[in-house]
């Protein structure tokens, strides 16, 4: 704030405006002024302005598309309390108060303490995404945590009868309304956790005002749901109706109907599922089982080609083939023989005894032994001759040597 | 040949793998081919068996979770 200070500086009028303008978006943004309306107007422009006031003061207020929201009944002389920016319509130097939101009467109050509990909760995480749990796909056991009396109910169950008629549903009677309300579905939350067989909490109440969902804007039913470690669907008051319990469950419903259809599966659909996981898996097994078929129709056909009768009845055929060879060479080689044999006969039989003989070669035997030398012979011996057919004795007269050629 | 029935399909498919590659091999003996070939045909018959266990097995669950519904 140096420039406050400084008071040598000379701005112009642009100046200070902007200044004006800075500081009051950095000090008098989101703010709430409470006070009575007066001159409220609605412009062609679909902006309204009014003025907010006191019993000694008075401040310009706009509010900027009036007309375009709906469920918006400011009036002349009521009691409001106003959200919004506070800012200088440079132009003519005038503040005015930028209202974004408001409520009437003692609801004021109350959605200021709503506010400041949200934008507290908002600032230590409790709404963020991130804490989100997820919601069971098909959960199989839910508890409802509502009043018994009541739509609400009936129009959550004959959802969920029709959807999921499998779904076992537990129903938790609670007071939806009220301090003893915040206490009551506090302790049915915790009981719930530790039962341990929830699969997921729904709590749900029908429309109202703020007063009426007082006990959802609770900081500690808020936070009980925030703790709680089973999934929580809130389906709170009407679509437009965003109560903190809806900000920190995991989920927000916009009517009961709606929690009831997103809690609760269609049967069919899990039907549907179910058969199309069947489908698949029964055609990756026949994939398999068959490629496996395949693989071993190949490796009995590689080894059946291998089969050793099929070598043996060639390795025998082979040893006829040879055996056949060796007969074969075995009669040629009988018949060479045979053939030297009857020449070695032919040639021996020249040598034999009757066939010299038949030659006019006599044999000379002396006491039965034959004579192959002259010197055996003396004089007077008796000696055998024999031809082919006879044997001549007779008497060695004389021997004498023959003359021998020179 | 009674310890395959025990093995897993995979282990049976890589070690008929192995055989065919043995039997393929031309310088093999023909005692070992006897052998390799008794083994092999043994093999293909316990796989066999196996595959067809599975598949009749596979009917009957389908079969049944088709009952379900």
């Amino acid at each position: 704030m140096a420039f406050f200070m400084n008071s040598t500086t000379i701005y112009n009028v642009t100046q200070i405006n902007n200044k004006i303008a800075y500081l009051l978006d950095k000090n008098l943004s989101n703010i709430f002024i409470k006070g009575e309306v007066s001159s409220f107007t609605l412009y062609h422009s679909g902006h309204a302005y009014f003025n907010l006031k006191d019993k000694k003061n008075l401040i310009n207020c706009v509010f900027f598309d009036y007309r375009n929201n709906q469920n918006l009944d400011l009036k002349e002389n009521i009691e409001i309390v106003a959200y919004g920016n506070l800012n200088i319509y440079k132009a003519r130097g005038k503040m005015q108060f930028i209202v974004s939101n408001f409520h009437i009467g003692d609801e004021g109050l109350l959605w200021k303490n709503y506010l400041r509990v949200k934008r507290k909760l908002e600032q230590e995480g409790l709404f963020d995404s991130k804490h989100k749990k997820k919601l069971p796909h098909i959960p199989e056991k839910i508890a409802l945590i509502c009043s018994k009396t009541g739509s609400v109910i009936h129009d959550i169950l004959s959802i969920i009868y029709r959807r999921s008629p499998y779904l076992d549903i537990v129903i938790k009677d609670s007071l939806v309304q009220g301090k003893t309300a915040v206490k009551s579905i506090i302790s049915l939350i915790q009981k719930l956790n530790s039962e341990k067989d929830i699969d997921l909490i729904i709590i749900a109440r029908g429309g109202g005002s703020l007063e009426d969902m007082e006990a959802f804007n609770t900081e500690s039913l808020v936070r009980e749901i925030f703790n709680s470690s089973i999934p929580i669907i809130t389906a709170i008051g009407h679509e437009s109706d965003f109560t903190l319990s809806d900000f920190s469950s995991d989920r927000r419903a916009a009517t009961p109907s709606e929690a009831a259809e997103i809690c609760a599966p269609n049967i069919n659909y899990i039907y549907n599922n179910i058969s199309n996981y069947q489908n698949i898996l029964s055609d990756r097994v026949d994939n398999i089982i068959c490629k496996n078929f395949f693989l071993l129709n190949s490796y009995s056909l590689r080894i059946l080609s291998k089969n050793p009768k099929l070598y043996i009845q060639s390795y025998n055929d082979k040893l006829v083939f040879n055996s056949k060879l060796l007969i074969n060479s075995y009669n040629e080689k009988i018949k060479d023989y045979n053939y030297l044999i009857d020449q070695y006969k032919n040639k021996l039989l020249a040598y034999n005894v009757d066939t010299i003989k038949s030659r006019g070669f006599f044999i000379v035997k002396k006491n039965g032994s034959i004579l192959t030398s002259g010197n055996q012979f003396k004089v007077n011996d008796y000696i055998d001759i024999e031809s082919k057919n006879t044997i001549v004795t007779a008497k060695v007269d004389k021997v004498s040597k023959k003359n021998e050629k020179k | 040949m009674k310890k395959n029935k025990n093995i897993s399909l995979e282990k049976s498919f890589s070690k008929l793998d192995r055989i065919v590659h043995d039997i393929e091999d031309d310088s093999i003996s023909l005692d070992k081919m006897i052998s390799l070939f008794n083994e092999g045909m043994a093999l293909t018959k316990v796989c066999n068996e196996k595959l067809k266990e599975a598949e009749k097995k596979v009917k009957t669950l389908l079969n049944k979770s088709k009952t379900l519904k």
